[in-house]
């Protein structure tokens, strides 16, 4: 197998990997208060504030963007899988290329699907 | 007989403890005396030029007035825009010192026998590294082979920079003078000779070894490595102590108080100076530069997926890479400044609530209009610069000076100075009465200070001149690219951003000043200092790049930090947001501070650092992990933030019935879509490549054409496409078009206007330019810390 499609199906992996952590951090709250960073100030803070809740704007809004740049993440390693595809597509390349292909695919697809519904609900704030 | 002393304004108090002026002090002194250290050995220990370079037999080589000559040769005729040297400037083309490096040691190595050589390659090592400079005499010898070598590669370089065909990204017939192609090869030979030889009593280079090249046994030193490895530490042991330590103090004060009652003023009921109103034609300027600089980042782009032809057309006769890159780099900066200088003015009215001073708007639209000539000025001075249309001086004052970064004409970067100047006298002259009433330490005179400093250390980079030594003159530079830009600007974008929340009423002034205080002392400690992680290979000594290595590394943990931080300005946003009886108008300007933060994490963070430990900068620098780096985190904080400013002015210079929310929303998306694809899909993995395979095969061949130009390097840069249209058409063009409706709405005279002659003037509060956000107040507490947002405040 070419040393470029090892490192292009590496680097999707790798794409996916960075793109798994953006969608997770989508899905937390981006109020800093509930973050454990800030556990120790929170025991000193005689007045702790309420946490944000998540309809709070713009914390509605927010992990949108992490949401959408993991789905950029996600087609990224889809089209670069492609690409190389059509450059190199003996067996072994297919092999190791198709599956992530697909799997980027597969991501990026529930990725739009989610935001979507997400565009959809009704905004909270 | 009684005198009467005139009564002098009673100060507010400062709304911090002393202590955080103090610490700030000590810290920035501190960093700059680090600064002024570094500086004096940059002078003491910079490589030396000799005064004749000579051969055994006893020829003369070149000499040093060739080498000065070379250098102004290479900046003049823009080769830093399109090769480097010492690993800095363009990538494109070679990196003229490991280009000639390699090119010499094989053709020495060829003249004793060639590869399959013990001895041969023993003999070349040895003739690079030992140091046979006499100080006395000011003399460099070398042997018969390097002299021929020397020969050999002027021939070489004349063919290459003087191809009559072009296809290189060069002109055609770009160098052709025979005197210049000599003088140009004098200097790549002194900038190899000064990366292979060894120090006086050292057993490295003047380069700490880099580029390197196995050829003349240049390899990472003891200090390269070590230093990484502290640098790490550094980084690991800085964020976790400062958490830690953060966590322990309640220094910045947070509590929940939550008694104040907003109403967001809706945009157009809030009346705008003259002053303001200029405003609109900045913003027009800053987004059509900003389209411009897309479109030449477009077509540098597009030299590097196909360097033959631009879709048949002969594109490097008009406009060569070096010509399109010098303008995109350009324009970065100026874009961007026109929107920070824009957002300066246009706060300034809201910060002090009174009415502009006589002539204010006058002296904004002088601005403007020094701004234009100065844009419009040095362009047409370096294209005519690079289509050797001007000589010597005159190139070097009204052209293409050449400096990556200070590329512009000297006469443009003193007007330039002088046009931030006049700036901060239009800030001054609108915030002089509020400054009189205000302690030293609050936020407006931390505005004014932040204002002041971008002029002053920005006038440091007059300092480059393209006579001195190179080392010399990379020290001054990187006090515009790194320290103006990484560090000032950044202070000062954090007090306009602290600003906008304190005066939408989001955030306590108390609050908002210790964020800055904090942001200070951060930056000094690790910014100030750090400007030496540009200065690993650039024949500075080794202590420099023990200091850079290290306090680089706490230039991330600020990242880091203000990000949370700036999460907790948003999110004491949303909580006044959420019991606003009226919509909070600039849903999208936040959503853009939004991206900053991101951004600001990935880009300037993740990626800097991730170049930034001395030994991957030892093989990665000059290659597209650095661009990776400069695109994420120009564009991604700076770029992001200069167009949150102008979204946020926009919304009230443009008619409410013709702004568009959702015109926004596509141009906010588009920007942060285009810029990640641009950097997941070919700037990320083209930077890992060339990093691995300048490891794998050599620096020299890392940085050459033909690795630049493979199949696998062009399909990544064609997969890029797709985001750039994105980027380009979704993202830039909305702004375009916002700022052409705000500028045509002043022009028609269709803003609110604060002419209601009983409200106001400029010694007093007027209402209609007051806050745009009314507050309740129901704590007697806050009244002199919220100061300027409470009625008790107003007083």
């Amino acid at each position: 197998m070419a040393f470029e499609t090892a490192f292009i199906a590496g680097y999707a992996v790798l794409l996916l990997l960075a793109g798994e952590g953006l969608r997770r951090l989508g899905r937390v709250s981006t109020d800093a208060w509930s973050s454990r960073l800030f556990a120790a100030y929170r025991a000193q803070a005689p007045e702790p504030v309420d946490p944000a809740g998540p309809a709070d704007w713009p914390h509605s809004e927010v992990p949108q963007l992490h949401t959408v740049l993991a789905g950029v993440a996600s087609s990224a390693a889809t089209l670069l899988c492609v690409a190389e595809l059509v450059r190199h597509h003996d067996r072994l390349a297919v092999a190791v290329l198709a599956p992530v292909a697909a799997l980027a695919a597969v991501v990026t697809g529930r990725t739009a699907v989610a935001l979507r519904a997400r565009a959809r609900a009704p905004q909270a704030s | 007989m009684s005198t009467t002393s005139p009564v002098r304004p009673q100060r507010r108090e400062l709304l911090v403890s002393r202590w955080w002026i103090q610490g700030g002090l000590l810290v920035a002194v501190l960093g700059l005396f680090g600064l002024v250290l570094m500086g004096f050995q940059t002078y003491q220990h910079h490589p030396p030029i000799p005064d004749r370079v000579v051969s055994e037999s006893g020829t003369t080589v070149y000499t040093g007035a060739d080498v000065t000559a070379g250098q102004r040769a290479f900046l003049g005729n823009g080769l830093m825009e399109y090769g480097s040297i010492f690993g800095h400037g363009a990538y494109l083309g070679p990196d003229f010192t490991a280009d000639y490096l390699h090119r010499s040691a094989e053709h020495v190595r060829a003249s004793y026998g060639g590869d399959g050589s013990d001895s041969a390659q023993q003999r070349t090592v040895e003739e690079f590294k030992t140091n046979r400079y006499e100080d006395s005499t000011g003399t460099l010898t070398v042997s018969d082979a390097q002299a021929a070598a020397f020969a050999d590669l002027s021939a070489h370089y004349a063919r290459t920079l003087g191809d009559p065909e072009g296809r290189t990204g060069l002109r055609p017939n770009a160098v052709t003078d025979p005197d210049e192609v000599h003088q140009l090869t004098s200097y790549f030979a002194w900038s190899a000779w000064a990366a292979a030889a060894n120090r006086p009593e050292k057993n490295y280079s003047y380069t700490n070894n880099w580029p390197p090249e196995p050829l003349v046994d240049n390899a990472p030193t003891a200090n390269t490595i070590v230093w990484s490895v502290l640098s790490l530490v550094a980084l690991l042991g800085g964020t976790g102590a400062l958490f830690a330590v953060f966590g322990r103090w309640n220094w910045l004060g947070w509590h929940g108080r939550d008694q104040h009652e907003l109403r967001f003023r809706e945009p157009r009921s809030v009346a705008l100076t003259q002053s303001q109103k200029a405003c609109a034609f900045f913003f027009l300027v800053m987004s059509v530069l900003f389209l411009a600089q897309t479109m030449l980042g477009s077509a540098a782009e597009h030299y590097r997926a196909d360097l033959q032809s631009f879709f048949g057309i002969p594109l490097d006769r008009w406009l060569p890479y070096n010509l399109v890159r010098t303008w995109h780099v350009q324009l970065s900066l100026m874009w961007v400044s026109t929107g920070f200088l824009a957002a300066g003015v246009f706060l300034v009215p809201m910060i002090t609530r009174r009415r502009d001073p006589k002539g204010q708007a006058l002296l904004t639209y002088g601005l403007l209009g020094a701004l234009t000539v100065v844009v419009v000025g040095s362009l047409a001075g370096e294209a005519l610069g690079i289509h050797g249309k001007l000589d010597g001086l005159v190139n070097e004052w009204f052209g293409m000076q050449g400096f990556e970064y200070l590329d512009l004409g000297r006469l443009w970067q003193v007007l330039l100075t002088l046009g931030m100047v006049l700036w901060v006298v239009i800030l001054f002259r609108g915030l002089r009465k509020r400054l009189a009433s205000d302690s030293h330490g609050n936020m407006p005179w931390l505005f004014f200070f932040a204002a002041l400093a971008l002029p002053a250390v920005y006038a440091l980079g007059l300092l480059t001149r393209t006579g001195d030594n190179y080392t010399i003159t990379d020290f001054w530079r990187f006090m515009v690219v790194h320290l103006w830009v990484e560090d000032f600007l950044e202070l000062f974008t954090t007090v306009m951003v602290a600003y906008v929340f304190v005066l939408l009423g989001v955030v306590r002034e108390r609050i908002a000043l210790t964020v800055i205080f904090l942001d200070i002392v951060l930056y000094s400690a690790g910014g100030v200092i750090g400007t030496a992680h540009h200065w690993y290979f650039n024949g500075e000594p080794a202590s420099v790049l023990a200091m850079g290595g290290f306090f680089s590394a706490f230039e991330v943990i600020p990242l880091t930090f203000l990000t949370i931080e700036a999460w907790s300005f948003i999110r004491l946003g949303a909580r006044r947001e959420s019991v606003s009886e009226t919509p909070f108008p600039h849903r999208w300007a936040v959503m853009f501070l939004v991206a900053v933060g991101f951004w600001n994490f990935l880009g300037a963070g993740v990626f800097g650092f991730l170049i930034n430990l001395p030994i991957v900068s030892y093989y990665e620098i000059g290659t597209a992990l650095t661009s990776n780096h400069a695109h994420t985190a120009m564009m991604g904080v700076y770029g992001m933030l200069a167009c949150g400013f102008a979204v946020f002015a926009l919304r009230y210079l443009v008619p409410k019935e013709q702004w568009s929310d959702r015109l926004m929303k596509i141009s906010f998306w588009s920007l942060n879509i285009g810029l990640a694809w641009m950097s997941f899909v070919t700037l990320l993995p083209l930077g890992i490549l060339q990093l691995y395979h300048s490891v794998d095969a050599g620096y020299y061949d890392a940085r050459s054409l033909t690795f630049i130009t493979s199949d696998t390097n062009a399909m990544l840069e064609w997969l890029r496409l797709p985001g750039d249209v994105v980027f380009i058409a979704g993202g830039v063009l909305p702004l375009v078009w916002m700022s052409l409706l705000g500028a045509l709405a002043v022009l028609r005279k269709d803003t609110p206007a604060a002419t209601n002659p009983s409200h106001g003037s400029e010694d007093a509060d007027d209402p209609d330019l007051q806050l745009f956000t009314e507050v309740e107040h129901h704590d007697p507490d806050e009244a002199t810390a919220a100061g300027s947002l409470t009625p008790a405040g107003r007083a």
